[in-house]
């Protein structure tokens, strides 16, 4: 019984490996980690935090952010201090030409002031996660790191297979609103669609944790060379 | 450590799609209409309220002056203003005729005690919009009359005097199937009150019933912000 269903395996495979085979089409592996290690950006990768250095990802020590909270809190007050003194000046002058520039300058206070105050929030929403800043963060490097190394490989008729790698990952350390984000952002049908698919690959893959090319052009470059 | 990259790789593959979406129904929404209209006066001070309520909250006053070339609709309009839950709706609002210049006015009103707030708006107009949903083959469609403006408010509060210039922006936002008529409007909503986007209408069980019949596309469930209903920028 076992044996037939072997055979019957196998049989599988090669009804769906003979076909593109004999139409000249090719299969081969993607070595993603050499990929990734000639990435600029990995150099500032930190693997203690898993956040990159001198990126938005970097975690913050706290006591450095209540310096910046304290700076940007300081140039506030200076700016509506500026401001108050200007109305006032204005009030009293009753000048409509000085009273034109006051509004100019107001306005350059009032845009300088929300540019401070969208700074302030950013700052004290950090603070309150202790300086870890949210995935987000760390998902815009991993985009650009992915438009960078992963899709001129998967170019025009090119298919990307099995990129799910099954292994298991250490993940970074997560800011407070991160597993909420998770939940609430990932597309969990494309997932599904994956994990339909997963057993075919593993029929016709012995390794499924390596990510694959299946390109109909035998001319594409072949990734393990780079 | 770079199977923690290429696992972030994937999720922001996967969670980088944009979507424009109300709570249940995912819209694509295109411009089929525009027209901008250039206005003395704003119909209805909801970015002005909206200012107001962010200085009260710093310093009180007991009254506001909207000052502008007001016609019947904008001077009838403070009367409605204690239907809003914005903390400065509750004040006394009286549309004053644009006369001196908002400083001068300020000047007179510069006294011990809670002075006035005094806030004015120019260059405003009026936006209207017309955006039909891709999504439901062209049939949803969202009507948007939208107000923009530069307010300047100056309050001569004798501790600390204040003005701001800012640039205003309210919206009403209608979104139906078809046509705008009762029985097939999805959502009625305005903003800013209180700084955000608030729902006056909400026909839940229609919006259910288009998704039923595949007229709506059905948002997926799995998305950052399920409570996204904006619509796209409109042209200047």
């Amino acid at each position: 019984m076992r044996r037939c269903k072997n055979i019957l395996l196998l049989l599988s495979f090669f009804v769906a490996a003979v076909p593109l085979l004999a139409s000249g089409e090719t299969f081969r592996a993607v070595d993603f980690e050499r990929l990734l290690q000639k990435h600029p950006l990995m150099r500032k990768y930190d693997p203690e935090t898993g956040r990159f250095k001198e990126t938005r990802s970097e975690i913050i020590p706290v006591a450095k952010l209540q310096e910046r909270i304290a700076s940007i809190s300081a140039a506030i007050a200076a700016c509506e201090n500026e401001k108050s003194e200007l109305v006032l000046a204005t009030m009293n002058s009753g000048d409509s030409v000085s009273e034109a520039h006051a509004w100019e300058r107001i306005g350059q206070i009032d845009r300088q002031l929300a540019e401070l105050k969208t700074g302030l929030q950013t700052e004290q929403s950090l603070l309150a996660d202790e300086g870890v800043p949210g995935y987000d963060k760390l998902l815009e490097i991993a985009g650009q790191i992915y438009h960078e190394t992963i899709l001129p490989e998967i170019a025009t008729g090119v298919l990307l297979l099995n990129k799910l790698p099954r292994f298991v990952a250490t993940p970074p350390r997560p800011a407070g609103n991160d597993l909420r984000h998770f939940f609430y952002s990932c597309n969990g049908e494309v997932l599904e669609k994956y994990l339909t698919q997963a057993g075919k690959i593993a029929l016709m893959f012995e390794k499924t944790d390596q990510p694959i090319l299946y390109s109909s052009d035998r001319g594409v470059s072949d990734a393990k060379k780079q | 450590m770079l199977v923690t990259i290429f696992a972030l790789m994937l999720a922001a593959v996967f969670c980088g799609q944009s979507l424009q979406a109300c709570s249940l129904a995912l819209h694509d929404w295109k411009l089929i209409f525009y027209r901008k209209i250039p206005v003395t006066v704003p119909f209805f001070p909801l970015s002005e309220l909206d200012v107001a309520t962010a200085r009260l909250e710093r310093a009180g006053f007991a009254r506001v002056f909207w000052v502008g070339s007001h016609n019947f609709i904008s001077a009838v309009a403070p009367a409605f203003l204690p239907l809003f839950a914005d903390k400065a709706a509750g004040l006394p609002w009286a549309a004053v005729d644009s006369g001196p210049s908002l400083m001068a006015m300020a000047r007179e009103n510069y006294c011990p005690g809670e002075g006035p707030l005094i806030i004015g708006s120019d260059g405003n107009y009026i936006k209207i919009a017309l955006f039909a949903d891709q999504n439901s083959g062209f049939g949803c469609m969202q009507l948007v009359v939208q107000q923009t403006g530069r307010i300047r408010a100056v309050h001569p509060d004798t501790k600390t005097p204040w003005a701001q210039e800012t640039n205003g922006s309210s919206w009403l936002s209608l979104i139906f199937y078809q046509l705008p008529v009762p029985g097939r409007i999805l959502s009625f909503s305005a903003y800013p009150v209180q700084k955000n986007r608030h729902s006056i209408y909400e026909d839940h069980s229609y919006v259910e019933t288009l998704l039923n019949q595949r007229i709506l596309k059905r948002r997926p469930d799995l998305v950052v912000d399920p409570y996204r209903f904006d619509f796209p920028e409109l042209p200047e």
